[in-house]
């Protein structure tokens, strides 16, 4: 495994104390803060951490997606991005394998996390879904505690040492950005949270079993701008330490948090390129007629 | 039609709509109060203190004793003087004077007792028995349509006049001359004497001697072969009248002993003292098999002496009186249902239904009613151990009905309590594990297809009647589970063995081809597993009889375990009865487990947790709320299941936990004894309040299981 992904977590980014509630108004990002550059260029030039190479995927007798190539470079945010049913968040089920629960779903093509082939046969996929987190559209904290939250993925993994699980709930939690709001009630249920909080919280249980990668689905959707504000600065922290695959309906989200994005539509890639590129000047006609809202 | 008439009748149809569910709502409640109304309203008349009444006195010249018909419209009083006098009670007329038998004046005389019997020594010295009774034509109230009679006996000669006459017995005579004969228990100058003679014949009467105090009181037992006396030294006595008196058993009593009597069947001697004290003495076999007296109840003091004692014939009441009052007690319950206090009382009466009480002092006869019905009812009769007539000590007992008008109810409800809820642990017991993985695992792991069949199957196994299952479980399962409980019990253990051994052997196989015939049909390969299970029991289970339990499972329980082995047991039931609960356990359990949101099933398996894990982590702490509800459900059937029950039980009222005996329940006893129950009778109130113990045990279970799903769903809720 790439010793890179054993780094220490980032310091959190504090935003103030307190509930969401309690913060005074940020507004929403214009467009990315500029301590934080978009794309590092070393970035650019880094080895694809997944790669998708001619993947298909039918529900039944209808197909999903057709020939799907898309390569996702360390240390960088993809965005995937396209008008609903275009099959961006079933690319993204994909990638972990999520789909697997579907019936009648099939799936043709390679996915490729570092060297290995994730449908290739006989893969674990338990042991593949370790290396990727997922947080999904909406939060969807268990019905435990915060502490309980964080540390299941290392529960289910066996770990029982209590100093451990300790040590790795803080670690996330601080990583998420949620450290100093919930540190004095780790033992209260997860549902007492806010939204935004619990939306964390899922990040935080996603990194909390220290993946490669971390896939977003619609992260932000069920969100006030106060905390969907919150969560992307997180992305741009996360991404020191994760590659990230997300999916947006937003275009000045994509624009805001990701270094390359991807166009679909109807199953297919259109465009794949540095957001810059994509929103500045696509190449494809479809694409610019999406970003600048002729339809979707 | 406009849009405002639209909307005005879509509001008034809202109006009419809601207003009906409310009302079917409030029927609904209503019905159920109702019922719980109505049973209430059966049973708690048990509970009623006892209702009395003073009539007015009526002026009547004393004679030896008194004596009263079943209604107590009549008086009947041997006078030594005159013959039997009759009166009427109400007012004191007298009747008829019963001349017949004995010469008159008589010498001696005794008291009638409870039945009527009275002895009495003519003028010519001889002994006749006599029987006061009324000859009634049907239907005739008034007691001037009454025939009043005496039925004497032709006469003893006796040789030597004794004293007094303590207690005459007309006893049927054994051997090939029939007959009847008495047995005399007398007084004379230098103490006890009886003797027996033949009712109608010519042979003189012989005194033998009974070496007991000339002063001490002495009754002979209801056969006759027992003398009990009490003496003014506070002890109790049984004497054996064979051939020569001989001392059997003696008890010392708390003081002097001055009257003596029994309760009806006679088999309870009641012993009252100087000071008030009354008892009641047994004969119970003790460790050596020989008779002994045993006091077994005690009862509330009366205020002076006891002077004598009268039984109802209905019921185990009796009266204790003695000259500053009386009172009417109960021997089971020992509840004292009346108390009445007087001056120089010197005869008392109780009607044959114990529901009129005469008390003579003087020249005057003060009545009384006693309306009681259920005497034998108190707290401690239903809850409490009592001690029975012929039971060596104090226990838990249901034994409503026996064979003779004397018996003892035996009303005890907590052996029926006690046999609901072990009916109910062992149907749990077989039902809640079987049922709640079962819904694990066909809502988190069995594919779509095998689900929709599995489902449906089972809500199925819920539409057979009871009746069938416990025709199926009493009659066929029983007899087949007797002859091969080892089997039954080795199975399981086999089949769990036989799929550990065979699960390596699995995960060897290739994984694509694991994941094609094995995820989600899991279910199918247990068919062949447990036919191999089958085979392996069938291999096993004799030699494991042979090599553990020597040959024969049920000797080995006996003598092992001192376990007796009923074909009808707990284990038949609970499998019988789990069968009818598993279906609302599994179905309720399904849905909560199905509705725990898809989302976090998702989260779970995206953490990297395997299916197992997320199915026990996430989805059964989610479920928990409402798997908890569906065990309660299966609570609330169980308790209240009838026909298992009362086929696969047994019925045996028994308070014992062992899984190889069976029991009663509350709703299996109301089904075999409501036909039995008189109409507002003891049994049939009691009856009623065995359902409202039920209504009030399945009410607040369902309560408590309420309460705690809504603690457990807010604890667990989600979105």
């Amino acid at each position: 495994m790439d010793p890179e992904t054993h780094l220490p977590l980032p310091e959190p980014v504090v935003l103030g104390g307190g509930r969401d509630e309690a913060l005074p108004a940020v507004q929403p990002l214009e467009g990315k803060p500029a301590s934080l550059p978009l794309t590092d260029t070393a970035a650019l030039v880094a080895p694809p951490a997944l790669e998708v190479e001619r993947l298909n995927l039918w529900y039944g007798a209808k197909q999903a997606l057709f020939d799907i190539d898309l390569q996702v470079r360390k240390n960088t945010v993809m965005s995937l991005i396209g008008p609903s049913g275009c099959g961006k968040s079933t690319l993204l089920r994909s990638l972990n394998r999520m789909n697997d629960l579907v019936d009648s779903v099939r799936i043709e093509g390679s996915v490729r996390l570092g060297s290995e082939d994730l449908y290739a046969p006989g893969v674990d996929v338990i042991e593949l879904r370790k290396r990727m987190g997922m947080v999904f559209q909406k939060s969807n904290p268990f019905p435990k505690s915060i502490f309980e939250n964080v540390a299941y993925g290392l529960r289910v993994q066996g770990e029982k040492d209590r100093l451990t699980l300790e040590e790795a709930v803080e670690t996330s939690l601080k990583g998420a950005g949620l450290w100093e709001e919930v540190k004095d009630r780790l033992k209260e249920s997860a549902l007492g949270l806010s939204g935004g909080q619990q939306q964390r919280l899922c990040i935080a249980r996603a990194l909390a079993v220290r993946p490669e990668v971390l896939l977003m689905d619609e992260p932000c959707s069920a969100l006030d701008p106060i905390a969907t504000a919150r969560v992307e600065e997180l992305i741009f922290e996360l991404k020191k330490e994760f590659t990230i695959v997300i999916v947006t309906h937003s275009m000045q989200q994509a624009a805001r948090v990701s270094d390359f994005t991807a166009f679909f539509w109807l199953g297919k890639v259109v465009e794949t390129d540095l957001t810059e590129k994509i929103f500045t000047n696509p190449t494809n006609r479809m694409t610019e007629d999406y970003i600048t809202g002729r339809f979707g | 039609m406009s849009s405002t008439a639209t909307r005005n009748l879509a509001k008034r149809v809202d109006r009419f709509m809601a207003a009906l569910i409310t009302g079917g709502g409030l029927l609904i409640i209503l019905a159920v109060l109702g019922i719980l109304f109505f049973i209430a309203k059966e049973a708690l008349p048990l509970f009623f203190p006892a209702r009395t009444q003073t009539l007015a006195i009526v002026n009547l010249e004393p004679g030896k004793g008194l004596w009263a018909d079943d209604s107590a419209k009549t008086v009947m009083i041997p006078d030594p003087a005159k013959g039997v006098r009759v009166h009427l009670a109400q007012d004191g007329r007298l009747l008829d004077t019963l001349t017949s038998g004995p010469t008159l004046p008589w010498k001696l005389s005794t008291s009638p007792d409870s039945r009527g019997h009275l002895a009495v020594v003519g003028a010519d010295g001889r002994l006749h028995a006599g029987e006061l009774k009324w000859a009634k034509p049907p239907g005739a109230q008034d007691p001037s349509q009454w025939t009043p009679e005496v039925e004497w006996t032709s006469g003893v000669s006796l040789p030597v006049a004794p004293s007094e006459l303590l207690d005459v017995r007309s006893l049927e005579a054994g051997g090939l001359m029939g007959g009847k004969v008495l047995r005399v228990l007398a007084r004379n100058p230098t103490g006890l004497i009886w003797g027996e003679a033949p009712a109608e014949g010519t042979e003189p009467l012989q005194w033998k001697a009974l070496p007991a105090p000339a002063d001490a009181l002495a009754l002979l037992s209801p056969d006759g072969q027992h003398a009990y006396i009490g003496t003014r030294d506070a002890r109790v006595q049984d004497w054996a009248l064979a051939g020569e008196a001989s001392l059997s058993t003696e008890q010392t009593f708390t003081e002097p002993v001055t009257a003596l009597g029994f309760a009806l069947g006679g088999s309870s001697l009641l012993v009252g003292g100087e000071k008030g004290s009354i008892w009641a003495y047994q004969q119970v076999r003790d460790e050596q098999d020989t008779k002994a007296l045993q006091p077994f109840h005690r009862f509330l003091s009366l205020d002076g002496p006891v002077r004598g004692f009268q039984h109802g014939l209905r019921d185990k009441r009796f009266l204790a009186w003695g000259p500053t009052g009386a009172g009417i007690l109960h021997l089971t319950s020992e509840r004292q249902l009346m108390r009445i206090t007087g001056d120089r009382i010197e005869g008392a009466a109780l009607s044959a239904r114990g529901d009129h009480i005469l008390l003579q002092d003087g020249n005057r006869v003060r009545p009384f009613i006693l309306d009681a019905p259920h005497p034998e009812i108190s707290w401690k009769t239903l809850w409490g151990r009592v001690h029975y007539e012929g039971y060596k000590e104090a226990d838990h007992t249901w034994q409503s009905t026996g064979g003779g008008d004397d018996f003892e109810p035996k009303l005890s409800l907590l052996p029926l309590l006690f046999g609901t809820l072990k009916g109910t642990f062992y149907a749990l017991l077989f039902a809640v594990p079987i049922a709640i993985l079962g819904a694990l695992y066909t809502s988190q792991f069995a594919t779509p297809g095998l689900k929709s069949r599995i489902k449906p199957t089972i809500e199925i196994m819920a539409a057979l009647p009871s009746v069938v299952l416990g025709f199926l479980a009493g009659l066929v399962m029983a007899p087949l589970f007797e002859q091969a409980a080892v089997h039954v019990l080795v199975f399981p253990l086999a089949a769990v063995l036989l799929g550990l051994a065979i699960l390596p052997i699995w995960s060897k196989f290739p994984a694509s081809w694991r994941r094609i015939w094995g995820e989600g049909r899991e279910a199918l390969w247990m068919i062949p597993l447990l036919l191999g299970a089958l085979a392996l029991t069938y291999l096993l289970a004799p030699s494991i009889e042979k090599a553990f339990m020597g040959g024969n499972y049920r000797t080995w329980l006996q003598e092992a375990w001192g376990v007796r082995y009923d074909q009808r047991n707990s284990l038949v039931v609970g499998f019988a009865m789990g069968f009818a609960v598993i279906p609302i356990i599994f179905t309720i359990s399904e849905d909560a487990l199905s509705s725990v949101p898809r989302s976090l099933t998702s989260a779970s398996l995206a953490c990297g947790a395997s299916p197992w894990q997320t199915a026990w982590r996430v989805v059964l702490p989610t479920g928990s709320p409402g798997i908890f509800s569906a065990v309660m459900v299966g609570v609330g059937r169980a308790i209240g299941e009838t026909m298992i029950v009362l086929m696969a039980t047994g019925n045996t009222p028994i308070l014992d936990w062992g899984p190889f005996n069976g029991m009663r329940t509350l709703s299996a006893n109301i089904a075999v004894e409501i036909p039995e129950a008189p109409h507002h009778g003891t049994l049939y109130r009691i009856l009623f309040l065995a359902a409202l113990l039920l209504f009030i045990l399945t009410f607040s279970l369902n309560t408590i299981a309420e309460l705690v799903r809504q603690h457990l769903r807010k604890k667990y809720e989600s979105y």
